[in-house]
This record gives C-alpha cells, structure tokens and sequence, in this order.
C-alpha cells in the first residue's frame, strides 16, 4: 500500500506545475476558445455557415464579417466555428484509436516483456512499414470519403510508432521500487499495470497526445484541402483553405483566417506539449533533487541579500588574512551566485583560501557544503546560469575573475587542470581514449600528430596504464582504468596546480588507494599543486598538508592536517570528525548530529550551523559570524572556540 | 528579365548555389525554362489522356491526345467552320441519312500502308465495336459501304444532319487508324498509328505527366506542320496551371475564369469563348427517387429559385454569363432575352402549387473536376435552400467516378455541363441516355421538336427548329439553366494565330491548312 | 553489422508480402470498376464485360493476388490497367522525382535542423527564444499551405522560381534544382523544426555532461568541443528523429508533389488511386515499403558507425 500512495503522490503535482508555466496557460486558453467556439457554434456564431449572399462575395475583414466572407459571400468566421467540429472531432478520434491500441500494447510489451514483448514489436514493424498514404487514400475510397473511419485508420497506423514510446516509458517505470514493492506485495500483474503503471507514464502519455493531437490535425485538414472530406457546403478546415488557394489571385485574404486557425491549434496543442513535457522532467528532477546540492533552484532569493552580498564583496572585511606573498593560488571573498542575473541564490560566500606552489590541500565538508562550486569557480567553468558575484581569484599575479573567456581557455589545461568525480562520465563516449589525450595536449601545444600520439603514451606510461589502451573506448575500459586516463589527461597541459574533485568516490575500494598513491606520486615527480576535494578525512589525512573545512557555502575552518586530527576548532569540523573519519557515503547526515546541511535559501542570517550546533546560543543567531584567526596559520568562523576547547565535543 | 528585376534573380542564384554546396551538386548556370528559339510547343490539359487508343479516347480539349498521331476525316476551324482534312470533300443526301465522303491520296499511315477507304472503314468499325465513351457521337450509322478506293459512304437509320461534324478532330469517330494499330489495339497505348502531322513518342512521355509528339516526317503537307514536337503537359489545379502560364512553362493553357486577370496582367493573351452551360439536371422526372421532381410546377420553381446574375458576377462575369436556356450565346438556337430569370416569390408560389409549400430534401450528385471547389454547385444548393429545398450535394473527386455513379440511377438530380454547337446538339445530353440522363426519360413533345431539326436541310428553318427545341426544353424543364462559362486559354508570347469561337471553344494546334495552325511566333 | 543487415533484409521480403496483402485486399474494396472507368460512360456492358475478362478481374481475389505475388516475384509488377504500361516502367521513370525531392530535403534537413539546434542549444538567450519561436511556426503551419504561399510569393509575384513542373537532373542540373527549390522547402520546413527541436534538447542534455566539463577544463577551443564532441553526442537521438521525418516526408511528398505539379510516385499513386488502377497503387505500395526499410536500415547502420557500443556488438 506504501507503493500505491507513493506513485499517486508522484504524479499529483504534475497538474499544479503545467498551470505555473504561463505558456501553457496561454496555450490551454487558447485551445479552450478554439474548442468551445467550435462546439458552442450553433449558439454562439454570427451567421448561419451555409447562409450566401452573392453580392458581398470576397469580401475583407468587416463589422459585420470579421474575418471577411469567402466566394459565395459566406461569413468565413461561422464556417471556421463550425468547421472546427469536424476537424477537431476527427482529431479526437485518431487519437483515442491510438491510444486504445498503444496502451495496452506498449505497456504489456514493457512490463510482461518476453514473448508479449517480441511479438508486439514485431506487429509494430509492421504498421510502420505500411505505406500509410497508401492505405489511408484506399480506406476514404472505400468509405465514400468517411472522414471518421479515415481517421481512425490514421490512428490504428500511427500506433507502431506509440506503442514503442510507451513501452520504453514503461521499461524505465518496471524498474522503481515501489513498483517491486507492489509485486512483492501479492498484486496482481493487471493491477500493477492499470495501478501503478500507467499512472507513472501519464506524463509521458499526455505528451504524446497533445503532439500526435497536433500532427493528426495536420493530416486531417490536408485531406480536406484535397477534397477527400464532407461534402461542401459543410464547412472544413482543410476545404477552406483548398478554396482560399483557388481564390489566391483575387483574394488572398482568405489564406489568412484559414490557415491562421490551423496554425493556431496546433500552435497551442505543440507548445502545450512542450510545456507537459517540461513539467513532466521537473518531477523527476525534483524527485531526485531533495537533499543534493544545489545547481539551480527556481525559490526565492535569500530573504536578506544585501548585507550578505555587501560582507562578501570586501574581502578586507575579512579578519585580514594577508596572501602568501608566494602563494601559486590566492582565493579571496569569492561568492557565487546561481540563478537569473540579480537574483541569485547565493551557492558559496566569502571563500578564502591560498595554495602555495607543490602543496596538496584538502578541500573537507559533506554535500552541499559549496567545495566543488568552489573548485569549478576557480576554473571559471560555473556554466551558463552560475556566476562569481564577489570576489578574487589569483593564479600567480593574474587575476582570473573577470578575465576573458579567451584568455581563461590558455589557463584551463596549461595552468591549471582538474578530474572529476565520476570517471565514466568525465571521457566522450563517442572518441578514443587516445585522441580525447591528444586532444588535451594539442589544446596547449602545436605539436604534430605523431608527437602528440608519443607524448599521449608517454602521459599513459605516467598513470601506470598500459599505452594499448589509447586505441579504446570508454565504455571498453574499467572505472579506474578511466580515472586513469582522467589524470592523463589533466596532466596533459602540465598544470602547475591540479584541482581531483572527489577523485575516488565513485570507484571501488581496492582501487581508490591506487588511484591516491597515483596522485601522490604524480604530485611527487611533477611538483605541482593539489586541491583535493573530499568528505572523507582518511583520504585527506593520508594526503594532504592543509585542510580546509566548509560548510553550507562557507569556509569554517583552516588548519594544518595534523592540527585538525589534534583538536578541531569549529564545532562542525569536530563534528565531522567524530562522525566520519575514514569516510561514508555522500549526502547521509551527521550521526552524532541531527539535521542536514541547508540549502542556500534556508542559511539562517546568523552563523550557518546554528540549528545543528551543541554549542548554540541566542548570539550565534544575531550576525554573521566573522573568520576568527589563531595561533599559527589557523582560523575558525566560530564565536565559541575556547568553549569548544574546553568542553572538548 | 528586366533590370530591376535582376538584384532579385542574383538572390536566388545566391541561395540556389548556397543549395548546391549543401547538397554536393555543382549548379550550372540556368537557362530561362521558355522554349524561345526552339520548336518544341508545350501545352497544357487539365487531366490525363482518357485513352491513347483514339476509338476509346475523349472528346473538346482532351482530343488533343489522340488527334495530333491521328487524323480526322474532316476539320473543325477555330471559328467553327468544316474544311477538308482526309476527306476532301463530302455531302449529305437523302433527308440526311446518307453521308458520302470523298477521300485525300498520297497519304500513308505510321505504319507504312496507305489510307484507303478499306482503312477508314475499318477504323470505324472498330470504333463503333470499341464501346468507347464517344460511341454515342457517331449517330445512327445502319451501313459503311466503299463503292470504290477514294470512297466511303455512311447510312444512317434516321437523319444525323451532325454527322460531318461527329467526323472532326474532337470527336474520335472520324480519327482514323492505321490497320496495324486496328490488329493490335494494345499496342496503340503506347505507339501510335495515324497519318497526322505528329507522332506519340513514349520515349519523350512521362505517364500521366507529360506526353510527347514528334513531327511525323510522311504527314501529306509538310507546309503546315509548324512545330517540331509537341509536349502537352498535365496541370489540373487552376492556380498551378495559371503559374505555370505566367512562368512561360507552357506557351497554351486552359486557365480558369478565376485566374485569368493574373495571367493577363503578366503580358499574356488571352482567348475567350463560351463553352459550359452550367445546370441543375433533374434526371428523376418519373419521381422514382424524389417524387416532387415528378411535378413540372416544382421544376420550373427550381429553375426559378436560381439568382443567376449574382453568381455570374462571383464567378467572374467578364467569362460568366447568366444563362436562363440550355444553349450559350452564339451557338446555333439561342434566343436573345428568352430564359428563365430569378423570381423567388414566383418560384414559391408555383412551389405552393406543386403541392410541396415547405420544401423537400434532394440528393444532388456533383463533381469538383470541372466545378473547382464546387462553387456552382454550393451556389445552386444555396439558392435552392430559399424556396425550402435542403439539398444534400454529393461530390466525386473524378469524372469517370462521377460518371458511373450518375449512372446507378441513384441520384435523383446532378450538376454537370452541357455542350454543343446548337440546341440540337444540347439536347441530346437529356434525351438521350448518359450521365445526365440516367434513367433513360424521354419525352414525345421533345423528340418531335429534334426530329423535325434533324430533319430539315435548309440554315434558316433549321435555326427556327433549334430555337424551337429551346423552348421546348425550358418548358418541360429537366434541366435548370444556370450559367455559360467561356473556355479561357492563356496564349504565350511563343505563339500565334490561335482562334475560338462559340462554335469552337477548344482550339487545338494542328490543322491541315497552314493558313489555320498554330504558329510559332518567329 | 553484417547480420543485421542480413536479417534486415530476411524480414523486409515478410514485410512486403504482408504491406501488397494489405493494399491488394483494400483496395478491392474500394468501389468502382477498372473496366468501366476506362471505357467511359457510354460503353456498353459487353464492352465492359470483354475488358473486365482481358484484365483478369472476373477471378477470385486470392487468385489474382497470386499472380501478381508472381510476377512480383521476378520482378514483373503487372500494367497499368489504365495506360497500359509495364507498372515497373511507370515507376522507374518517376523514381527520380521523387527522391530527388526526399533525398534533397532530407540533406536541407540534416543540415539547417542540426545547425539551428546546435546554435540554439548553444547561444541560448534571445537568440535561442528567437529560433524556437521560428521552428515553432514552422512546425504549426500546414505545408500544403505554405507550398501555396511560396508558389504565390516566389513563383508568381517575384519570378524567381519555376511553379510547377520537373526538370531532369541529367537534362540541366541547373534547372533541376531551380525546380526543387520550392518543393523542398515546403517538404522540409517541418522537418527541420523537428530535427533542430530535437537537437537544441540532445545539445543541451550533452552540454551539461561532466566530459564536456572536463574537455573545458583542460582548456581544449569551445568551437572544438562544440562542432566535435556536442555534435557526435547529440546526434545520436536526432538520428532517429530524422529517420522518422524522412520517412514521413513520404508522406508529405504525395501533398506537395501534387500542389507543384510535380511527376513523382505522389502524383502518380493519387491518380492511380482515383482511377482503380490496382496494380500502379499496388506497386507504388510496395516501393514505398521498400522505401521505409531502407531508410530504417540506413540509420541503423548509421547509429551504428556514430556509437561505438553498438558497433563492437
């Protein structure tokens, strides 16, 4: 029964978010007139549709004739009311043949698979393959031009193509859990399908429909325009505009209404469509959404924006942490907002940090806590809807925030180069392993072909693989084997700083200690600078020199590694300690800790771990809390720090 | 093309070669699609040939197929007039019932043996066992006789003072073909085997497209083929045919009233003359199907109900005309001022005096072949809807389903169009069974009125006798007179000297005379 | 890729049979008489009767789809009942109307439905609300409609183009293509906003790959990535789309070959169709049959070239 509710809950909100986007308002408005005109015609229209009067034949648009009359002095706007019974009508029959066909066919197909599946698709083969012209022209042959069989012969043909897109939405459904629970659950097969199924791929179906709606429209009013409908005087769509094409000498007028009105609907039934599919995705998104980090949100911005903008936008407001004067990477009062440009939500705030040249500093903090947003702003590869607000980066002497895209492309690769998380994702799928390398180095250097091919087994060499491995694909070779190659290819531009976003998450244990002494040994020969990103403090200790700990957007502490391990100065890098010092699966929440990390429009005005803070007190919630420095090259955005030292959390 | 126009015509090579890239095709420079300096004419008819096979073929426009391979026996001038073709010279006898004709020499078929009076007799007798769709046109033939080599005569049952007429070019019984093409009829659909000034060349056709003939180098005088081959092109849809005047893809076409003001604005000729007379036929004059049209009173209010100049002037009145008699003016039997006129209160009241005050329902079949878009028939209904008539028209995609629909007897009334050079002519459409006489009607008074102008032999008493049918047949009133439309052809610059006349609205471009062809114009 | 080829081909012969039993058995519904039509209206029964035995039509239906499956056999579709020439024959001489018109824009498809999809995806902002908006109103006008306008526009009131009729390619291919110009367009303008509504999507979803991220970050040229690895990725999905829109500009040929006067296999199977010319439709059916398979097999093929995973397999 848990199932059956879940799947309901799904796919209730599905209405409530096409009635927020203001193109599918419009559009449904738009349907309703065109529908309700046509059916409410008899009361509603001006004149009589049959109703001619020779003597004001072809005439424009007037007070008395809208829309103007047609050659027999017809009123062309009650002829298009009143046509549109017909070919809305005829519309509407197409597609429920369709869908009486393709839905139990695809979802059966889909769900029970096997030999339903096998000889499904092959029926489906077949309707594709039947020349539909051919079958619908013989068919308004045989039925003395019956536009309803004709359309019904248009949906039983179109089906095929339906019954493959329901049976693959269904495919995708078969695999949820609930779908598991309820089979689990003693249900029968039918009622999965007519329960749980179909309910998860009406999204998917009300998407087909208004575009097979829209298509179908089409093919209707072209074979009235090719006589092949009622006979006249009834008024058409199609045969309306089939005598406005007739007419287009002496009065092209009429081309307008007539085609007008078709374009009109389906206009509205495709953007309708469209604005379905959108919000039919956003669910899933959604779905999937709770409790990650944030890459976009539609919520409102921060309820106080200024203050928090105008703190982070000096970064000597900062308890004035000098740049190293050798520092190879200076990070100072960087925020960065994601969102409409003005109305950001604000994803990290007031970040400062240095690396200096050869050093491998950890990046520390849970899921959501702004590390990879910070990472992927040094590159300046935010994308297209993400952007610096405030701030500075400086690589060497040059600033990178504002630099031009040009400019910051001769950076990426040469100066500074990055691996990702997710091994498999981070290499084309459609290329080589070996030209995504060469690609890489010629990015940087014009060196022929040949020499980027040694130098791209040489690169293999490095990160201990085999150079075989360059005439591969992606998909031939294993997760660490690809990480590999990742670093490879990082190293392609000989960075002087190298930024491994979780570089072992996503791979196996065996393998996550290969890939960090890889690193390590890399770092070693090359002597190149290291952010490594991470939650997990095995990791960090294991490599890293510093630490720099964050939370919800914000840098909350930095220390040296073995400082940290000795006593945390921030309650939440405490906390993280206690609760995952070898590591644990990103995005569980702190076990010692209730609560998770809040997304960025729900930061309290005051310090960012005031609700989950042991150490809490009504001051904590009355400002922002500034960086406190300390002995050393510490510092700790916390008010309580001798509290925390002695209480010992 | 003029200067201003070439900025225009830059564009479009611009984009056309953009095309070119794209698809990997090297555009050559283009050549204006006229056929200006050549000698190829290419025109236009409306629909595909009915046949090749000239004894199955169709008749006015359509001839053009079979009649450039295939001599007739005897021309039809663009102004109406017979003249000498393979017959030089004929003459009707006995109360015309005995037509002689009097054959050309030196003249050779395709396939190599000469015309002859055994040739042409068996031609016709083969058209006549053919059963083709102009069988009818024929008349009451009882003998074809050859008392020598140079000779044919036909008897007729009864007088068929049209007999010559039925012989010429657009009619397909005087087409005349070659004995080989007689032994293998099937062989004609794709060669052909006449004496005429041109030759059916598969090889330049495209089935149901375009279909071309080459200059047949035996044709008995030279002197008056003017062309070197000719295409004739299939374009149905009126406003296709008038782009494709106005284009110069075809130097002679058949263009619609509707079209006509944009293909003369566009500096081409124009050549006008009534054909159509446009109608209600009410075939169920026994009532079988709709028992009101048993009742002269409701038929004559049909007639009646009909505003004729109201839609002369939406069709286009320049080639429209009101027309309230079965002949169209200029032909043989019109009478000025005569017809029936709209009268709505009259045609209720002889309604009301039918028995039938509030109107009936009637089946109306109606094609959209020769009435684009159906806009005579939607009219009529229309009309028909004043006096209390809901009529419920019926429309064919083509004219052969049309036909054989019409021909169920299922229909109590259609629209179709009648023609003929004069009321004798017209008439023959009702009394005589066919499409628009389905059930086989006839009527004493009106054959006597035929019989007595089959009959006569002298012009004047037979106008009197022509005239006389046309009372006749607004007085029985099976057919309800709408309006004539004129056969409209659009003449390129290309060509010269072509002519029609109410006697001859379907110009063609062979004749046996120079003086009569199509010309090129330099 | 050699088996599936092979056994695409096994399953078309089944495909065809099932597609000509199809269309034979329907269209030996349809009313009306071959023999009769041709004869015209004033033939006489035994005319019609004598015509109707030459052509065979007095045997049981199986029969005559007998011999026709035949004939088809070895490659002998019958005559046109109606002008008597071999059904082959006809057939042959409108072929290249016909693809040259689908072939011609299905490359205007590819090519412009890719481009606008990729630059949309790509720019974003106005200019991709800007393309949308187009693609959107390309997508909901009819093309028999806009087949009319642009002959009224380019044909008629500036003389740029030819408005109807064909020339052959072998005749002057520079008037070949002036005589496509037109029909294409309006056989294409749908297609294209299909093709490109499907790339932006595909672009888009491939934009936001972390491989696109990674090829940034080590700095490789923002056109590369775009024209490389965007193109490749997002091409994919589009491929099936665009297989679906040429097989269904099939469809849309009949239309716009009749609005242009064109004589291609649209022409010739309405008219076919309106005269009860059986063995003309029956072999138009199947050649569009034959059509749709190879289509199908050519982006099968081609998906198979662009995606590795399925080519190793």
């Amino acid at each position: 029964m848990r199932a059956s509710s879940a799947s309901r809950a799904m796919s209730a909100g599905l209405g409530r978010r096409v009635l927020r986007k203001p193109i599918a308002v419009i559009s449904g408005f738009v349907l309703i007139v065109i529908v309700g005109g046509s059916f409410a015609a008899p009361w509603i229209a001006p004149y009589d549709p049959l109703e001619q009067n020779l003597r004001i034949a072809k005439e424009g648009p007037s007070l008395a004739h809208l829309l103007g009359t047609d050659s027999l002095g017809r009123d062309i706007l009650s002829r298009l009311m009143f046509g549109g019974q017909e070919s809305l009508s005829g519309v509407v029959v197409a597609v429920l043949s369709m869908l009486i066909l393709a839905i139990p066919l695809g979802i059966v197909a889909g769900y029970l698979g096997g030999v339903f599946d096998r000889v499904i698709l092959r029926v489906v083969d077949v309707l594709l393959s039947i020349p539909g012209t051919i079958i619908t022209l013989a068919v308004l042959a045989i039925f003395d031009n019956n536009m309803v069989v004709a359309m019904v012969s248009v949906g039983v043909l179109a089906s095929g193509a339906f019954i493959r897109v329901f049976r693959s939405a269904t495919l995708s459904v078969r695999q949820e859990l609930y779908i598991g629970a309820a089979r689990v659950s003693g249900l029968s097969q039918a009622r999965i399908m007519v329960d749980h199924v179909l309910p998860q791929i009406r999204g998917v179906l009300l998407v087909q429909v208004t575009l097979f709606a829209a298509a179908t429209l089409g093919i209707q009013t072209g074979l009235a325009f090719l006589a092949f409908g009622p006979p006249p005087p009834a008024p058409t769509w199609g045969g309306m505009v089939a005598e406005a094409a007739s007419l287009i000498q002496t009065d092209p007028w009429m081309l307008v209404p007539t085609g007008g009105v078709i374009a009109l609907t389906t206009l509205a039934l495709c953007l309708l469509g469209d604005a379905l599919r959108d919000a039919n995705q956003e669910r899933f998104t959604l779905a999937g959404l709770v409790g990650e980090k944030v890459v976009k949100t539609t919520a409102p911005p921060p309820a106080t924006p200024s203050p928090r903008l105008a703190t982070a936008a000096d970064p000597d407001d900062e308890a004035g942490v000098p740049g190293a004067p050798d520092a190879l990477l200076t990070v100072r009062g960087l925020s960065v907002g994601f969102g409409a440009a003005g109305r950001e939500t604000t994803a990290i705030q007031r970040v400062d940090f240095d690396v200096s040249p050869g050093e491998i500093v950890g990046l520390v903090g849970e899921s959501g806590s702004g590390k990879t947003v910070t990472a992927l702003a040094v590159l300046g590869l935010l994308g297209a809807n993400g952007r610096i607000t405030a701030g500075s980066v400086r690589l060497g002497s040059d600033e990178l925030v504002g630099m031009s895209s040009a400019k910051l492309r001769e950076v990426r690769g040469a100066r500074i180069a990055m691996i990702s998380q997710e091994p498999m994702g981070a290499l084309d799928p459609s290329f080589r392993v070996g030209s995504q390398i060469v690609e890489a180095i010629r990015a940087h250097e014009r060196v022929g072909r040949a020499e980027a091919r040694t130098r791209s087994r040489h690169l293999l060499e490095a990160v201990r693989l085999d150079p075989a491995i360059a005439s591969r694909y992606p998909h031939e070779i294993s997760g660490g084997m690809a990480q590999r190659v990742a670093i490879a290819m990082a190293l392609a531009g000989r960075p002087d700083l190298l930024i491994a976003d979780e570089p072992t998450t996503a791979l196996d244990v065996t393998v996550q200690a290969d890939i960090l002494e890889l690193l390590r040994t890399l770092q070693a020969e090359t002597g190149m600078a290291v952010i490594l990103v991470s939650h997990d403090w095995g990791v960090v200790a294991d490599l890293c020199s510093r630490a720099i700990v964050m939370y919800a957007g914000e840098v909350v502490e930095r220390a040296a590694v073995a400082d940290v391990f000795e006593t945390a100065r921030h309650p939440y890098t405490a906390a993280l300690l206690r609760s995952n010092p070898h590591g644990a699966e990103a995005g569980t929440l702190l076990p010692t800790i209730g609560g998770s990390v809040p997304a960025p429009h729900q930061w309290p005005h005051g310090c960012h771990f005031a609700d989950r803070c042991p150490l809490v007190t009504a001051e904590c919630r009355e400002a922002p809390v500034e960086m406190v420095h300390l002995d050393g090259d510490r510092a700790s955005r916390c008010i309580h720090i001798d509290e925390l030292a002695e209480a010992k959390v | 093309m003029s200067a201003a126009r070439s900025p225009l015509r830059r564009i479009a090579l611009i984009a056309v070669t953009a095309v070119a890239v794209v698809g990997g095709v090297a555009a050559c420079s283009s050549t204006p699609a006229a056929n200006a300096g050549s000698t190829t004419l290419t025109t236009q008819f409306a629909g595909v040939p009915i046949s090749l096979n000239p004894a199955l073929g169709g008749s006015g426009g359509s001839a053009i197929y079979t009649s450039l391979p295939y001599d007739s026996l005897i021309y039809q001038t663009g102004d109406g007039k017979l003249i000498p073709d393979l017959a030089t010279a004929w003459t009707l006898s006995d109360a015309n019932t005995k037509l002689t004709l009097t054959l050309r020499s030196g003249v050779t078929f395709t396939d190599g043996t000469t015309m002859d009076a055994a040739a042409v007799k068996a031609s016709l007798e083969y058209f006549l066992k053919a059963g083709g769709g102009n069988a009818r046109y024929a008349g009451p033939i009882s003998d074809i006789s050859t008392p020598d080599n140079a000779t044919v005569v036909i008897t007729y049952s009864t007088a068929y003072p049209d007999g010559p007429y039925y012989l010429s070019q657009y009619w397909s019984v005087g087409q005349i073909i070659g004995p080989k093409g007689l032994a293998d009829p099937n062989s004609l659909l794709t060669s052909s085997d006449g004496t005429g000034q041109y030759s059916y060349s598969a090889a330049d056709s495209v089935s149901g497209s375009s279909y071309g003939y080459v200059k047949n180098p035996n044709y008995f005088n030279p002197a008056a083929q003017q062309f070197g081959k000719v295409v004739v092109k299939v374009i149905g849809d009126p406003s296709a045919v008038s782009s494709a005047a106005t284009t110069g893809q075809v130097d002679f076409a058949g263009v619609s009233p509707t079209t006509a003001d944009t293909v003369k604005a566009a500096g081409l000729d124009l050549v006008s003359a009534p054909f159509f007379t446009w109608g209600l036929t009410m075939a169920d004059t026994q009532g079988t199907l709709a028992p009101a049209l048993a009742n002269v009173d409701v038929r004559q209010a049909i007639a009646m109900a009909i505003d004729r100049d109201a839609l002369a002037s939406a069709l286009g009145s320049q080639y429209t005309q009101a027309n309230g008699q079965i002949g169209a003016e200029g032909t043989d039997g019109y009478i000025s001022g005569y017809g029936y006129s709209y009268d709505v209160d009259k045609a209720k009241s002889l309604m009301a005096q039918g028995g039938y005050p509030d109107g009936f329902e009637l089946q109306v079949l109606t094609e959209n072949i020769l009435d684009p878009q159906t806009t005579i028939s939607q009219a009529i209904a229309g009309d028909l809807g004043k006096i209390g008539i809901k009529v419920d028209l019926v429309v064919k995609n083509s004219v052969p389903d049309f036909i054989q629909a019409s021909l169920t007897k299922q229909y109590p009334a259609v629209i179709w169009p009648v023609v003929g050079s004069n009321s004798a002519q017209v008439l023959t459409n009702f009394i005589q069974p066919g499409v628009t006489n389905p059930f086989g009607n006839s009527d004493p008074t009106l054959t006597a009125a035929y019989d007595a102008a089959q009959s006569s032999t002298d012009p004047a008493a037979a106008t009197a006798a022509y005239q006389n049918i046309t009372k006749a047949a607004n007085d029985a009133a099976w057919f309800a007179p709408v309006v004539s439309t004129d056969n409209v052809f659009a003449v390129g610059k290309n060509i010269t000297n072509v002519t029609a006349s109410a006697l001859n609205s379907n110009p063609l471009p062979q004749a046996p005379d120079a003086q009569y062809a199509w010309k090129p114009s330099k | 890729m050699a088996r599936l080829i092979v056994t695409r081909l096994l399953l078309s012969i089944v495909l065809i049979v099932i597609s000509s039993i199809a269309i034979f058995f329907l269209m030996s519904l349809v009313p009306g008489d071959p023999a009769r039509t041709i004869l015209g209206a004033n033939a006489t029964p035994d005319a019609v009767a004598r015509l109707q035995d030459q052509l065979g039509l007095n045997q049981p239906l199986l029969v005559q789809y007998t011999t026709w499956l035949g004939g088809a056999v070895r490659g002998d579709l019958g005559e046109s009942v109606f002008s008597g020439d071999p059904v082959v024959t006809l057939i042959l001489a409108r072929v290249p109307v016909t693809l040259s018109l689908i072939l011609l824009s299905t490359i205007v498809i590819a090519a412009l439905g890719t481009g606008l999809g990729l630059l949309s995806a790509v720019r974003g902002g106005p200019v991709g609300t800007f393309l949308d908006a187009i693609s959107l109103v390309g997508l909901a006008l009819p093309s028999y409609w806009v087949a009319i306008v642009l002959v009224a526009l380019f044909a008629v009131a500036i003389r740029i183009f030819p408005a109807t009729g064909y020339t052959a390619l072998t005749d002057d291919p520079g008037a070949w293509l002036l005589s496509l110009v037109l029909p294409v367009a309006a056989l294409s303008l749908g297609g294209v906003t299909i093709v490109a509504k499907q790339m932006r999507d595909s672009a888009m979803d491939v934009l936001a790959r972390d491989y696109i991220r990674v090829l940034r970050s080590t700095g490789v040229r923002e056109r590369t990535i775009v024209l490389k690895h965007v193109l490749r990725n997002a091409a994919l999905p589009s491929l099936t789309v665009l297989g679906l829109t040429v097989v269904g500009a099939l469809t849309g040929a009949v239309f716009v070959e009749n609005v242009f006067v064109l004589p291609g296999l649209g022409t010739l199977v309405t008219q076919a169709t309106t005269s009860h010319d059986l063995p003309v439709v029956l072999g138009v059916g199947v050649f569009f049959t034959l059509f749709v398979i190879i289509v199908n097999l050519i982006i099968d093929v081609l998906y198979g070239v662009l995606n590795p995973k399925v080519r190793v397999q």
